[in-house]
């Protein structure tokens, strides 16, 4: 059985997931009622308020039905929901927003600002996709953990409206 | 009262009304007012409800077949992982808590269960593999669902029978 904890992740995960889905939703204009009827398991707009809000848990077939509909990658609502959620990101190919990085004034990784400076010269929208590897050297090189890094760079995803430029630079 | 007024939208859309049209003709706002044909699928301004129905009876061949097939993958790649990370189903179940049986978690792994999000994210995490990179692996394989193809539509061959019938042509491209 499934202690507290991982009782909580999972539903942060349905949340997360939730979140993103609506995100989705919301940026292409539809209500739920009007989003429904695109989909073509016919399902209701209250089972579709249930996966929004994460009471009701998402099959991987639905979530690529949900994600053609609204036009968006499934992989990338995945992505998203786990960082924004700051869960399992000791495996996520992390999105950073290199300008919120750098008006961020932490102390203990000061030293990313540079890093991020240099970075902006070659990527013009200012994000850039980190994998795995990558957080762990820079964590390296800053005297850090993997995973307290990646829980602070997660707080950089970019926001929707930075979205428009989908191209990301792989470090 | 309802189905009166469903009717009559029905009918309004066939003549070709738009949903703000229908809107003012009903003295209605005209969100209010299309989320309500909405929930009836009688939105003039959406797409027709897909004939390609993901679940139960209606469900086409052809997507019927595509979600085995995402089944199977998805169920290889977490195998394909396991066994890189030289773990044994056993392990796995205990990695994610027993929150199924390792029992289910093999024949998932053979694609004869739908397998949801969170299940699919705790054995990635399990097995140390990037959730979204080993889902967008599996799409580029198995492609998307084949909503599109006007092939697999029964609804669609009908009306194109249908069509050659009126027309009196015996021979339908």
């Amino acid at each position: 059985m499934m202690d507290t904890e991982d009782e909580e992740t999972a539903r942060a995960v349905a949340r997360a997931l939730g979140d993103e889905l609506r995100r989705a939703r919301e940026a292409g204009g539809w209500s739920r009622a009007q989003f429904v009827v695109r989909l073509p398991s016919g399902i209701g707009d209250r089972t579709l308020l249930a996966y929004e809000h994460g009471l009701r848990h998402l099959t991987i077939l639905r979530l690529l039905e949900l994600s053609e509909a609204l036009g968006v990658y499934p992989q990338d609502v995945l992505g998203k929901a786990l960082q924004r959620a700051r869960i399992h990101l000791q495996n996520l190919v992390l999105l950073v927003d290199l300008r919120r990085l750098l008006r961020d004034g932490s102390y203990k990784f000061r030293p990313l600002s540079q890093w991020a400076k240099n970075r902006l010269n070659d990527v013009p929208n200012g994000i850039v996709e980190l994998p795995p590897a990558a957080v762990r050297e820079l964590a390296a090189f800053l005297g850090s953990t993997q995973q307290d890094l990646a829980r602070y760079l997660a707080k950089f995803l970019p926001e929707p409206s930075d979205d428009d430029d989908q191209s990301y630079e792989v470090m | 009262m309802r189905p009166l007024v469903v009717l009559v939208a029905a009918g309004l859309i066939v003549s070709g009304c738009t949903s703000e049209e229908l809107a003012i003709a009903a003295g209605k706002p005209q969100k209010k007012f299309a989320d309500y044909l909405a929930r009836h699928a009688l939105d003039p301004d959406s797409t027709p409800r897909e004939t390609h129905f993901m679940k139960g009876k209606r469900m086409s061949i052809a997507v019927a077949k595509w979600a085995m097939n995402m089944n199977r993958q998805i169920g290889l790649e977490l195998k394909t992982g396991r066994q890189s990370a030289g773990l044994d189903a056993a392990a796995v179940a205990k990695g994610i808590d027993y929150i199924v049986s390792v029992e289910w978690l093999e024949e998932c792994e053979r694609g004869e269960h739908p397998i949801t999000v969170i299940l699919f994210v705790r054995v990635c995490r399990a097995v140390g593999i990037d959730p979204p990179g080993t889902l967008r692996r599996v799409i580029d394989l198995v492609g998307p669902p084949p909503l599109d193809d006007p092939r697999l539509s029964d609804v669609e061959g009908e009306a194109r029978w249908r069509a050659a019938f009126q027309a009196g042509s015996s021979s339908v491209a």
